[in-house]
């Protein structure tokens, strides 16, 4: 929010210069963003008159305009799609640099010379306005430096207002603010109305169905204006705000909603039927055209404002069209009411709509401020419109409001802020926040009860009342105190020191970690279904950003793939990657499963070929010498290994695998049919872990095993068997036989192809033999060796090898 | 005579230092003590001097003959003590054959680093659900149904009660629901909010958050522990400010920043010239949410903190843009 010092000034005589004031305002809580000298950005801008508009011959959008300058006629190309003949606007010649660093030079768009740029509201750092160029009256003459017509001459402080703090949302506020701050009075500001001409209850009838929803509806009526221009200094005060001047009475409300936080809606009162003004529901069915033109279809989560034939207005939200005060209009009913804040922010969210009314009813305004804005309003529209203003108030409801003293507690005070506190020290600092302490209890007042001012809702407790008294006194007052170790052991999370451990260990074997989004697009959830990659459900959003980002992810393979192709396109040959994130499943439950899925891609060899060697390829025994390193680096080596039977794989290059403890997984090379589909090349390795599993598990605390302190004996044993015949069955029945004493068994060679007759294959073993009690004797050994090689050739047709 | 002698010897010592394998040496000592040697030459010949110029040369030949066994000797142990082969040195600047390396991403590097700041400080890690209840994401924080704060997070929704979470509050939540205080815990996770994808906003991102609930717990400890924690993360040089703000769940509240630590404080773009950058929120715990979780509020006491780990990265290695954390180019990566 944008607020002028001189603004402020009606208010406070602030006695301190505005970086000061800035500092010190941030220090209390209320955030100063920038201090804006706001005619800073106006220098060297004057107002000049489009004399003609064409078409740019060569851009839709562009226009040559010649624009006089005061003194000179020069060619301009405008993009603003506002740009008229005769309109003025403001205007950069040549060599001015803008609020935002841009330095007006000649230019040529697209091949038309231009001297200068007209400008936005946005260019000119006035608003966010950026859609147009800013009009200006017709009446200002061309040539003149714009400061004249905009300037403030002063400073503009940019306010980052906090959500429990709506009543910084206004000057009155801000100046309350800074006068408890710096001790310094507030000012009076006169607000009555001079009345005359009848009485205002005469003229309209004020109902409220129900004061939960409208606490004060007050109403006055003014007779007898003449709708026009406002005067300058009104203008000033708004623009330097940013907003933007309409007419006289749009101008006041405007006015007062910023000096007060009270919205104002003036109706012309001519407009409204049958004499009264009730303030209710809206009924199913009803509908009404507000001030932005749209027909808007009411229902009882709703407040009206209605006349004696229907709505007219939406209660703190938007007037009506219909009663809209246009340019004949002669006679006003002004409305300042208190609406509550649930029904103001319901409704305006079931209709979509965002007003400065509304933003404010909807985190709540100052009851007690709801008459003294309406009169301010009526008096101002007087001084500005002419007219007169009816005697009294028209109003239901009440400005009364009954909270309950808040107590404060000094040593609560000590107890949270570590500080010992005097409540004689207390005391005043509330007071001068506005909190009237008006009773104390225990010694020395170690307990008293403070009144809480109108204008903060957001203060109902104690701790509330000890926040005002820490931000007050300044934080910097309350001293560091270091951590005392007592008490709390602190424990490694067990889930977070398993990814943390499997990690390094994917980080140690060549894996770069990588995080993807938790979103994808509606086909790849659909895709990911279909093909079998995610169980469960999807889950989807209700409000996504966007159709690429619907639908929480049901496995990370998708977005790996992406990753990949990312880095294929920007001409990497070689990685390897994974992530262990989480995969989301539907159920009827409420919230969806979770479960932490590791999975990775690896993409080129093993190793780079290079002057000192070849290329050593990375395909499925690779991955599954990676996996089962990484497997076994998590103390997990026993996985049993089977054929793949999936879609995402290539069959005939992929495995499953899952261990005793239901450790699963799978990897293998990426299905030609799945490469297409992501567009990249089908030479990928993919893997997958239930990751979920690991986390489910407990720790297994490594047992020692004493090592043979007994020589091995080293047998080299080569078998013909037939094809179909594996070596995980070879291997079985080798370490089931040998008296328990075969130490390892390692394949060394596999081998089809002449002298081994058709159908058949050779596997070359070297086993070792160990006992860990003595050395064993050579005849045993042998022994051992022919128990294996009858027990494979009875089973397995194996036949030992020429040896 | 005698100073040929000299100048031979000299020669002699100097080419013995000079070798660099066992062959060479014994070239060597053929050339000055072989039978054909300079110094065996000498020896050789001093027959053909007068006797008053023999005893004289003849003692110092010797000399030399023995300083220079002893040479050949001492170079010989040293040759034979180093493994070094005779061939010409090998080329160390050619390339090694390297393993592919890999890497932790940079924002869980972060977080571990952080974890293990807080670890040393006492606190535990606990983890929770991304998809939240509005329970545990709003309510139970304070933020009843309706709540004008709710508008401070945009959030996704799943349904009108399930929403992806907008911080990791909620696992503060979960936690205090089944452990009694004391309780110290760090919260690390992926957040989502409903945001405008730009430089400096993503609709995914990481969050740390700290609580400290126990008797006696004040906001004095809040600053002294986050005191802590920025001049281990940051380096101890770095000024804090807390600064008075809002939060539903906490009260006080308050924004810290820290000095620029790119201008020191004299004002640059990053800090937008003011010399600080706004690094966490943090508060005394709401008694309101101590009631939520059954806590006895005027017992027990708290501070929460909550930081953007993405931000803190941007800060610390001066990325400029956060959607390289998600996009996953191996350029980035590999960079820390």
């Amino acid at each position: 929010m944008k607020l002028s010092l001189e603004w402020l000034g009606d208010w406070v005589d602030i006695p301190i210069p505005p970086e000061e004031l800035a500092e010190r305002l941030t220090m209390v809580g209320l955030a100063v963003d920038a201090v804006i000298e706001a005619d800073e950005g106006l220098a060297g801008i004057i107002t000049a008159r489009v004399e003609s508009v064409s078409k740019h011959p060569n851009a839709e959008r562009l226009s040559l305009c010649r624009v006089f300058d005061g003194t000179d006629t020069v060619d301009v190309v405008c993009g603003a799609p506002n740009v008229q003949s005769g309109g003025i606007y403001p205007f950069a010649p040549v060599g001015v640099t803008l609020s935002n660093g841009m330095e007006i030079s000649v230019a040529k768009l697209r091949g038309e010379k231009s001297y200068g740029m007209l400008c936005s509201e946005a260019e000119l750092g006035l608003s966010d306005a950026a859609a147009g160029l800013m009009e200006l009256p017709a009446d200002v003459s061309p040539g003149t430096p714009i400061a004249k017509h905009l300037g403030t001459g002063g400073t503009v402080l940019e306010l980052d207002v906090a959500y429990n703090r709506p009543d910084w949302l206004s000057v009155r506020g801000v100046a309350r603010e800074i006068a408890a701050m710096l001790s310094i009075p507030l000012k009076e500001v006169e607000s009555a109305p001079k009345e005359g001409g009848g009485k205002a209850a005469d003229g309209i009838a004020i109902e409220i169905e129900n004061l939960d929803d409208c606490r004060l509806y007050g109403g006055r009526i003014v007779r007898n204006v003449k709708i026009g221009p406002s005067p300058d200094w009104l203008r000033r005060r708004l623009e330097s705000i940013g907003q933007r001047a309409i007419n006289n009475v749009v101008d006041v409300t405007n006015y007062i909603l910023h000096t007060y936080g009270q919205p104002i809606h003036a109706f012309d009162l001519a407009k409204l039927r049958g004499g009264v003004i009730r303030v209710r529901r809206a009924t199913t069915g009803e509908r009404l055209e507000t001030l932005d033109g749209t027909l808007k279809n009411l229902d009882p989560d709703m407040l009206v404002i209605a006349d004696g034939e229907g709505p007219v207005a939406i209660a703190g939200v938007m007037g009506g069209a219909h009663s809209e005060v246009t340019d004949p209009t002669t006679e006003l009913l002004l409305e300042s009411a208190h609406f509550t804040a649930p029904v103001v922010r319901d409704g305006a969210a079931k209709l979509g709509m965002d007003t400065e009314a509304s933003m404010r009813f909807g985190r709540g305004v100052d009851l007690a401020a709801v008459l003294t804005a309406l009169d301010h309003t009526a008096r101002l529209i007087a001084e500005v419109a002419g007219g007169e203003v009816l005697t009294g108030q028209v109003s239901a409801g009440s400005d009364v409001e009954e909270r309950p003293p808040v107590t404060i507690r000094s040593l609560r005070v000590e107890q949270l802020l570590g500080d010992v506190a005097d409540p004689q020290e207390l005391a005043p600092v509330l007071d001068r926040l506005g909190f009237k302490p008006v009773s104390a209890d225990g010694e020395g007042g170690a307990s008293f009860a403070c009144r809480v001012p109108s204008w903060r809702h957001d203060v109902e407790h104690e701790i509330d009342l000890i926040e005002e008294i820490a931000r007050f006194r300044g934080y910097d007052r309350y001293e560091d105190r270091h951590l005392n170790l007592s008490g709390v052991r602190a424990d490694r999370n067990p889930i977070d020191a398993r990814i943390g451990r499997s990690s390094s260990l994917l980080a140690a074997l060549g894996l770069q970690e990588i995080l993807t989004s938790s979103f994808v697009s509606d086909n790849v959830a659909e895709t990911t279904q279909r093909w079998g990659w995610a169980e469960g459900d999807p889950v989807k959003l209700i409000n996504a950003r966007s159709q690429d980002s619907a639908v929480l992810r049901g496995s990370l393979w998708p977005l790996h793939l992406r990753v990949a192709r990312h880095n294929i396109n920007r001409g990497q040959e070689g990685f390897r990657l994974f992530e262990h994130g989480k995969i989301f499943a539907g159920t009827r439950a409420e919230l969806p499963v979770e479960r932490w899925e590791l999975a990775g891609i690896v993409c080129g060899p093993l190793l780079e070929p290079g002057w000192a060697g070849k290329s050593v390829a990375f395909e499925l025994f690779e991955l599954k010498g990676m996996l089962t390193s990484y497997l076994r680096g998590m103390g997990r080596g026993d996985a049993a290994f089977a054929s793949y039977a999936g879609d995402v794989l290539l069959p005939d290059e992929a495995f499953t695998f899952e261990d005793r403890q239901s450790i699963r997984g799978r990897a293998g090379r990426i299905a030609p049919r799945v490469a297409r589909a992501w567009d990249i090349p089908d030479t990928l390795w993919l893997f997958s872990i239930d990751f979920q599993a690991f986390l489910e598990l407990d720790d297994v605390t490594p047992c020692y095993r004493e090592s043979s302190r007994f020589p091995g004996v080293k047998r080299d044993l080569a078998f013909v068997v037939p094809s179909h015949v594996t070596h995980g069955e070879l291997e079985e029945a080798m370490t089931g036989s040998g008296r328990g004493l075969v130490r390892s068994i390692r394949l060394f060679d596999l081998y089809q192809g002449p002298p081994i007759p058709a159908g058949h294959k050779s596997l070359a073993y070297s086993l070792v033999f160990q006992s860990s009690e003595r050395s064993l004797l050579n005849e045993e050994v042998d022994d051992m060796v022919t128990d294996i090689t009858s027990k494979l050739a009875k089973a397995y047709g194996a036949v030992l090898r020429d040896s | 005579m005698t100073i040929d002698l000299e100048s031979l010897g000299a020669e002699a010592l100097a080419a013995i230092r000079a070798t660099q394998s066992v062959e060479e040496l014994d070239e060597i000592r053929v050339r000055y003590l072989g039978r054909k040697g300079g110094v065996t030459k000498v020896l050789k010949e001093l027959g053909g001097l007068p006797a008053e110029k023999r005893a004289e040369v003849g003692k110092v030949a010797n000399v030399l003959k023995g300083e220079l066994t002893q040479a050949l000797k001492a170079r010989r142990a040293e040759l034979e003590a180093s493994d070094r082969g005779s061939g010409p040195a090998i080329d160390v600047t050619l390339p090694g054959r390297e393993f592919p390396g890999g890497r932790r991403h940079v924002l869980m590097r972060l977080q571990d680093e952080i974890s293990d700041i807080f670890h040393g400080m006492g606190f535990s890690v606990a983890l929770g659900p991304d998809v939240e209840s509005d329970y545990y994401n709003f309510e139970a924080l304070n933020m009843p149904p309706g709540h004008p704060a709710r508008g401070m997070w945009d959030t996704f929704f799943l349904s009108n009660s399930v929403v992806m979470r907008t911080h990791t509050s909620p696992v503060q939540i979960r936690v205090m629901e089944n452990q009694p205080p004391p309780v110290r815990m760090i919260f690390p996770g992926r957040v989502y909010r409903h945001e405008s994808i730009d430089a400096s906003h993503q609709a995914e991102f990481n969050q740390v958050e700290i609580l400290y609930v126990d008797e006696g717990v004040s906001f004095r400890d809040l600053k002294g522990c986050l005191h802590d924690f920025v001049s281990a993360l940051f380096g101890s040089d770095v000024k804090l400010r807390f600064r008075p703000s809002y939060f539903p769940f906490t009260e006080p509240s308050a924004e810290l920043d820290i000095s620029c630590i790119f201008c020191h404080g004299d004002g640059c773009s990053a800090c937008k010239r003011t010399g600080w950058i706004e690094v966490l929120g943090c508060g005394m715990v709401h008694p309101r949410v101590f009631e939520f979780v059954g806590y006895d509020s005027e017992r027990y006491t708290g501070y929460a903190a909550g930081m953007g780990l993405e931000r803190i990265a941007m800060l610390l290695y001066g990325i400029p843009d956060i959607r390289m954390f998600l996009e996953n180019d191996l350029r980035f990566l590999t960079q820390f």
